[in-house]
């Protein structure tokens, strides 16, 4: 999610109406975004895919086009400003982009607008600025041609500070530096004018050329990893600016020239976009629909249309993504729900269908059911039961508590009944759950095994009455089973024994050791029992 | 601080029955004459044990030890006398007269006069006390017919009783138990799919690309031991490496840049039940089904009173010829009646592996507008590779938690994996 604040009063200038607070949260909801308005601050909740709308000019463009305001694509002219950039070697950020936007008014609006943009567009698109790095100077301060090149050392002033500062120095104290130093390595990748360092991309600008209340006209420059998302942040940025002032001026890139804001066109059949949606709509529906949301669309022969997608949309990579806009232009709001007829016959899993008979028989025998985590650690799992065992290892846990998930359930049954050593006894619980062991064999490495375990505890527990629980839930089960004499460190020895299904071991039961009672600072006997179910 | 019940209190002024026995008794009795001594189930109970009589040929004598202490002061009535004067004496005394409810331990006025009440009506103490009432029916005055001649006690059905605790279902497996309910009533078939899985399943196949914010250490739990599984078949791969980095068949650009097979080998634990509905339509292909899960996935989160490293979703997903998206908001709106909701209104949303989206939002009685189905329809850069040709597929992932929580009435997100007894004992069952 991407939290954006914007100011209403801006919003409703840019969309050039007056519209109440109601209709306002209610036209944001039905083209993506959850608002609170609270006095002039709206407070936007985004999803990721609409870059275009990381400030205040788009969301506006985009209101304008679903209130019927102004419909239609809008056309941003660009014109040559005769700027060259060459680049050179430039193998640490190889694609670069630049725009240049005249006779602007750097109001509050826009200085804010314009820093919110950035922020948002470099923390999504810009993944953080390692794909994607923005840079906004005062164009009047720059001296073309511009250069743009990987060097292993230089010296500037960066934005911020009074002296120059060499790279190492900027990566090491500025903070600037000190937050995406791990993104540039060896090489530096740089953007000089006649005069020197302009801007050093991902970390910093230079103090020359920063942009001031002065500032009449700015230069823009996006550098990164991916030539597509280097182009589209470029595009949203200059058509986004343009929105509110400013013209927009070309800069000739190596061969090519950036921004270019021609809309890109897809053909749909228009049969397929209702086949998809369901709603009823013809073609002059979807047309109309497809306006609201800021496209252009010319009929074809053939039952198709052709869709023109403006230059600030990042987010259309199919033409489902233009589907979604035509039901997003008719009105989520208007879509009837319906059920269609899919005949088919639901059905549990067997695995769940045989936990859940398992379940009701715990529950006849008076046991509590009781749900933990499946992560957990290796101090509960192994050490604090006496025993030892492989389990898996969480890379990135959140907690060192829970690093690695449950091979079995017995020590989360011990844990609980720990905890509720005030509670009246006789504690009888039991879970059913899935426990994690390693496999090599398997496409995950992993398997999981279904379990059941229970625990009866109080002053007089004792084996003969698990025993015969044990026994009464195998033959309900219908197992044909044998018991055996056992020896497991978690039980106390000689008062367990292992439970054998075809002569394969599917659990074991037994007193649980006094030594374990006390790892887990319990004070009364407790009987337990552990058997795989599937 | 302790005090006498009732019954201690008669004790310290007629002595105990035991006492009294072995006084009537004097030297022997016959055991037909013993058992019409007022008292007799305790008082013969209590001498037995204190080795105070022998019982031969129906013949009841006292023993060394009777003949013993019969005109001194037992312990146990100095005891009594000690505890009516000062509230207490050693612990041994103590237990015992606990345990007999001749004595009863001050605590709050209105805890210690309730079960003084059903001490009362249920001690053993106080049985034989009212001449000619009986407090229960025995087989043998049933089969005597004696019965007619007795007079039963009025049970007092105001009087509280023991509370005892059933064996239940934990109340969070009840709530989704009952979901699975109305989904398999409503034609859903369950799948099953496992909790550590590759990257590939968790996301590539998912459409998810490579360098996804959703991928990074904060939102994805990565396996160290074992770090990497294995790929599903090639054939599966190379679709998939296509449609991500240039859109393969599908006619979508693709997300670019290069596809890495070691990247999707990672294992983690999965983050939503996605996956499995990824594994399901790679086997079921275009045959037309319906399939629910409700299962774990896990995220790298901190503990707290809104926050779990483990969440519940309840995954659906629907397959067939002619689907659209006005049949996937007929379905949610099912959803939400089924969890009880019958208001719901939907909003555009965004995943990367759904479109057209949607955010469903149910109108919750205590909660207001909560945003719980999230929902779309397959992208065809997920369906193509999974071998899904023809069909649409409606999908959807719903965290389950808050609904839950709200069902249970808790407002603490580790309520549903409570460890506490005297909660889980308590709680009525989920509605």
């Amino acid at each position: 999610m991407v939290v954006l604040e914007i100011d209403k009063n801006d919003l409703l200038n840019l969309i050039g109406k007056q519209l109440t607070d109601e209709k306002i949260v209610e036209t944001l909801f039905l083209i993506k975004i959850e608002a609170k308005i609270n006095e002039n601050k709206i407070e936007c909740e985004l999803n990721p895919d609409r870059s275009d709308m990381f400030s205040v000019e788009g969301i506006a463009r985009e209101m304008k086009g679903f209130l019927g305001i102004e419909t239609g694509i809008k056309r941003y002219d660009v014109t040559d400003s005769g700027i060259i950039l060459k680049k050179q070697k430039a193998d640490v950020r190889p694609y670069i982009a630049c725009g240049i936007i005249k006779d602007i008014t750097l109001s509050d609006d826009l200085v804010k607008s314009l820093m919110q943009v950035q922020e948002k567009l470099h923390m999504t698109i810009g993944r953080d600025r390692r794909k994607v790095a923005i840079g906004v100077h005062d164009f009047d301060k720059i001296v073309p041609p511009l250069v743009y090149k990987d060097v292993d050392d230089e010296k500037f002033v960066p934005l911020g500070k009074t002296e120059e500062m060499n790279i190492k120095e900027i990566l090491e104290k500025h903070p600037k530096g000190m937050d995406y130093a791990h993104l540039v390595k060896d090489n530096y990748p740089l953007i000089y004018d006649k005069q020197g360092v302009i801007s050093f991309p991902p970390i910093i600008n230079s103090e020359r050329t920063k942009v001031t209340e002065n500032t009449k006209n700015l230069f823009i420059d996006v550098t990164g990893t991916d030539e597509k998302t280097v182009n589209q942040v470029l595009n949203i940025l200059c058509c986004n600016i343009s929105e509110r002032c400013g013209k927009i001026f070309s800069v000739k890139v190596s061969n090519r020239i950036t921004p270019q804001l021609e809309p890109k066109e897809m053909s749909i059949n228009v049969d397929e976009i209702d086949s998809t949606l369901g709603i009823g709509l013809n073609e002059n529906d979807i047309v109309e629909n497809l306006e609201k949301i800021r496209y252009y669309v010319k009929k074809m022969k053939g039952g198709k249309i052709m869709v023109g997608v403006p230059a600030y949309r990042s987010d259309i990579l199919h033409k489902i993504d233009i589907i979604e806009d035509v039901a997003v232009g008719y009105g989520y709001n208007k879509i009837e729900p319906i059920l269609p007829k899919v005949a088919t016959i639901g059905e549990q899993s067997e695995l769940e269908k045989f936990s859940r008979k398992i379940r009701e028989l715990m529950i006849g025998f008076g046991f509590q059911e009781v749900l933990s985590f499946v992560l957990t650690n290796r101090e509960n799992n192994f050490v604090k039961m006496n025993v030892e065992g492989n389990s898996v290892e969480i890379l990135n846990p959140s907690s060192s508590e829970y690093n690695t998930c449950r091979t079995w359930l017995l020590p989360n049954m011990m844990k609980i009944l720990s905890s509720n050593k005030h509670r009246e006894y006789p504690q009888k619980i039991f879970e059913i759950g899935d426990c994690v062991l390693l496999d090599e064999n398997r496409e995950t490495k992993t398997k999981e095994i279904r379990k059941l375990a229970a625990v009866i505890s109080y002053d007089n527990a004792n084996l003969t009455e698990m025993k015969s629980i044990i026994e009464a839930v195998l033959s309900s089960l219908g197992y044909k089973y044998e018991i055996k004499e056992y020896n497991h460190p978690s039980f106390m020895e000689s008062r367990c024994g292992e439970i054998l299904v075809k002569g394969k071991q599917i659990g074991f039961f037994g007193e649980i050791h006094p030594k374990i009672l006390e790892n887990w600072q319990l004070e009364k006997p407790v009987i337990g029992f552990e058997i795989k179910v599937d | 601080m302790y005090k006498l019940t009732d019954e201690g209190k008669e004790y310290l002024k007629n002595g105990l029955p035991e006492k009294q026995l072995i006084k009537f008794i004097e030297n022997e009795k016959s055991l037909e004459e013993v058992s019409k001594f007022p008292k007799a189930e305790i008082a013969v109970g209590w001498a037995k044990k204190n080795e105070w009589i022998i019982i031969e040929n129906k013949i009841v004598k006292l023993s060394e030890r009777g003949k013993d202490v019969i005109d001194k002061e037992t312990d146990l009535e100095n005891a009594l006398e000690e505890i009516d004067k000062k509230g207490g004496t050693n612990k041994e005394l103590i237990k015992n007269l606990l345990s007999r409810k001749l004595i009863e331990e001050i605590k709050e006025i209105k805890k210690a006069k309730k079960p003084s009440l059903w001490k009362r009506l249920f001690s053993k103490e106080k049985k034989a006390e009212v001449k000619g009432e009986i407090a229960q029916l025995t087989p043998d005055l049933i089969k005597s017919g004696e019965w007619k001649n007795k007079t039963f006690r009025k049970y007092d059905v105001s009087a509280p009783a023991p509370r005892i605790y059933p064996g239940k279902k934990q109340p969070y497996i009840q709530f989704i138990e009952d979901i699975k309910e109305r989904l398999i009533g409503l034609g859903f078939q369950e799948m099953k799919g496992p909790l550590i899985e590759t990257s590939f399943w968790n996301c590539d196949a998912l459409f998810i690309p490579q360098d996804h914010p959703a991928k990074s250490l904060h939102d994805l739990f990565y396996m160290k031991i074992p770090s990497k599984g294995n790929l599903p078949d090639e054939n599966l791969i190379a679709k998939v490496k296509a449609t991500h980095e240039g859109g393969w068949i599908t006619e979508s650009t693709g997300w670019g840049g290069i596809w890495n097979r070691e990247e999707a080998k990672k294992l983690v634990l999965r983050s939503h039940t996605t996956a499995v509905s990824a594994r399901t339509l790679f086997e079921s292909k275009d045959k037309p089904a319906k399939y629910f899960t409700i299962n774990r996935n896990f995220r790298p989160d901190v503990i707290d009173a809104q926050h779990l490293m483990e969440f519940n979703q309840c995954e659906g997903i629907v397959i067939g010829k002619n689907l659209t998206f006005r049949h996937l908001l007929g379905f949610l709106k099912e959803i939400a009646e089924a969890i009880g909701m019958k208001e719901v209104k939907f909003k555009p949303g965004f995943f990367p592996y759904t479109e057209p989206s949607v955010e469903g939002y149910v109108k919750h009685p205590t909660l207001g507008w909560i945003e719980v189905l999230p929902a779309g329809m397959f992208r065809p850069e997920l369906l193509r590779p999974l071998g899904v040709e023809k069909s649409q597929v409606l999908a959807w992932g719903i965290g389950i938690d808050r609904l839950a929580m709200a069902k249970l009435g808790v407002e603490d997100i580790r309520m549903l994996y409570s460890e506490d007894l005297g909660w889980l004992r308590k709680v009525p069952l989920v509605k």
